[in-house]
């Protein structure tokens, strides 16, 4: 799960013409990565193209990750 | 009454009504930039001014300053690009146009905002005060702008209302350019409280820094905004009494999330448009608005739905009409259609999003049409419909369905090589996330692909 969420994520960044701050590491901070909101928008949409789940729309309690390692923590529960 | 009438409390205070991180604006500011516009007013006939591209606290400045002293504003934003300004300008029959100084309009009487201040002083004269009609700009159906026109009235007849709205400082997000920035400048300076605006800031960091400095406790940003709040450590830093969302459609994860965060404000969600004017909020923590909001007299707005399931509304704060010769989508009993579709679900009502197909991405209006035009002008693309996919961080992304002339590219590298060729030719935002290849797109009886 974690290495299609990197390849998704150089893809998003790809997508916005946009380039990584050094490196993706578990306690980078998403919105300082690189990524903008709509890359994340990009990626979460990609996810759910490829394996089906949309864990944002299945929390009952919204969460909204602050880090990289929280964001694939969302997808593996 | 005019609006710097309104704001006097402010001089007795003597409080600042603005405050950004280079400088804070007190009422004896505005009354200078006043008496350097009556200068001019002196020296040469001005009825009607375009504000263009100023930033935050100079157009602020300027609303204020302005109101009752000419017949019309403009504000036009600086994403409408120097060719449009200029159309817009002509067509309008503008006087002035008041800018930063960095652009050139050619047979158009300008002034930079510097020029302005090197003006002398003059007092305005009292007896003459009129009513100023403040033009507001919207993107229409087919991408060219459309100008809605409102009186200081229709603006502000509920903020005044809600004037037993706690003390509190404001954090503003929006651009005053827009109708939602304009509301809430005039919401919180009515109400005498401080307006703490994000102008010099580079970063969401750096504003969510400000505020916090600033003990910012009512802010209003649109649900994205949030979304990209809560994904910064800086979300801690503020300690918020009133929460406001608007622009876009609200989810109930992002009213949790806020609750979870912030859970001693109060939260309230906003229906407005430029056409409809502020419309009508909700505050029970909840997703869409009650089905009680129907036919209820004590409420000091109508609404009804049309035969299309768009939701129509009638309120004093609704505009005037368009300027030039658009029709403004009214019926004869006074009701606007806003053009958004909403759902009646149980004892609620929720929004569905735009009648005719447009996709709100983060707060970015994207038109169908635009983006289908170029897919279709690739060459291995038959056929194309693009459509909104509901998205939990911009509420919406733009999503394709598509057919192509047979090739010998597996669909992923097709779909790949498309993606490139939108990039080239539209903003990142319009370029759509997902793309499918099927075999057929339905036509429907007017001969439209359906979405």
């Amino acid at each position: 799960m974690k290495d299609l969420i990197i390849e998704l994520f150089h893809e998003a960044l790809e997508s916005t013409n946009s380039e990584i701050l050094g490196e993706l590491k578990e306690e980078t901070v998403l919105l300082e990565s690189g990524l903008d909101s709509l890359g994340f928008a990009i990626l979460v949409a990609r996810l759910e193209e490829e394996t089906g789940i949309d864990p944002f729309a299945e929390l009952e309690e919204g969460v909204y990750p602050k880090t990289f390692a929280d964001f694939v923590a969302i997808y593996q529960s | 009454m005019c609006l710097l009438q309104m704001i006097k409390q402010a001089a007795i205070d003597n409080k600042p009504i603005l405050v950004s991180k280079e400088s804070s604006v007190y009422f004896s500011d505005i009354l200078v930039l006043q008496h350097k516009f009556c200068a001019l007013q002196k020296k040469k006939q001005v009825a009607c001014v375009a504000i263009y591209d100023l930033g935050y606290i100079n157009t602020a400045k300027l609303i204020v300053a302005l109101d009752s002293m000419v017949e019309t504003v403009i504000l036009i934003p600086g994403d409408v690009n120097e060719t449009v300004c200029h159309k817009l300008c002509v067509d309008n029959n503008i006087d002035l146009v008041i800018h930063s100084g960095s652009i050139k309009l050619h047979h158009l009487v300008d002034i930079t905002i510097e020029q302005l201040y090197q003006q002398d002083d003059e007092e305005p004269d009292k007896k003459s005060s009129i009513e100023t009609c403040w033009v507001l700009m919207t993107s229409g159906t087919t991408g060219s702008p459309k100008l809605v026109s409102h009186t200081m009235y229709s603006l502000t007849n509920t903020v005044k209302k809600s004037s037993k709205f706690p003390s509190g400082i404001w954090g503003l997000f929006y651009s005053p350019y827009r109708f939602a920035g304009m509301q809430v400048l005039l919401q919180s300076i009515i109400t005498g409280n401080e307006l703490v605006v994000s102008e010099y800031c580079n970063s969401l960091k750096d504003t969510l820094k400000l505020f916090a400095d600033k003990h910012v406790n009512f802010v209003s940003a649109t649900p994205t905004i949030w979304r990209k709040v809560l994904m910064t450590e800086y979300a801690e830093l503020l300690s918020l009494d009133v929460i406001t969302l608007g622009g876009e459609i609200v989810d109930q994860n992002i009213l949790n999330a806020l609750k979870k965060q912030y859970p001693k404000a109060r939260l309230i969600h906003i229906y407005a448009s430029t056409e409809a004017g502020s419309g009508f909020s909700v505050s029970d923590g909840f997703s869409g608005f009650p089905k009680a909001y129907f036919n209820n007299e004590q409420l000091p707005f109508n609404i009804d739905i049309s035969s299309q399931s768009t939701l129509l509304i009638k309120s004093s704060s609704q505009a005037k009409g368009y300027l030039g010769n658009s029709s403004f989508p009214i019926d004869e009993n006074g009701y606007i259609d806003t053009g958004d579709v909403i759902e009646l679900i149980g004892d609620r009502g929720f929004f569905k999003g735009r009648e005719n197909g447009s996709i709100n991405v983060g707060g970015l209006k994207v038109h169908p049409e635009e983006v289908e035009s170029v897919l279709l002008s690739h060459p291995k693309v038959k056929l194309a419909s693009v459509s909104a996919k509901k998205n939990p961080i911009t509420g919406a992304i733009v999503t394709a369905q598509l057919v192509i002339i047979s090739q010998e590219l597996s669909n992923k590298e097709m779909i790949k090589e498309i993606k490139a060729y939108c990039r080239e030719r539209l903003e990142a935002y319009k370029v759509p996330a997902l793309m499918k290849i099927i075999d057929d797109i339905s036509i429907n009886s007017t001969g439209k692909t359906v979405r």
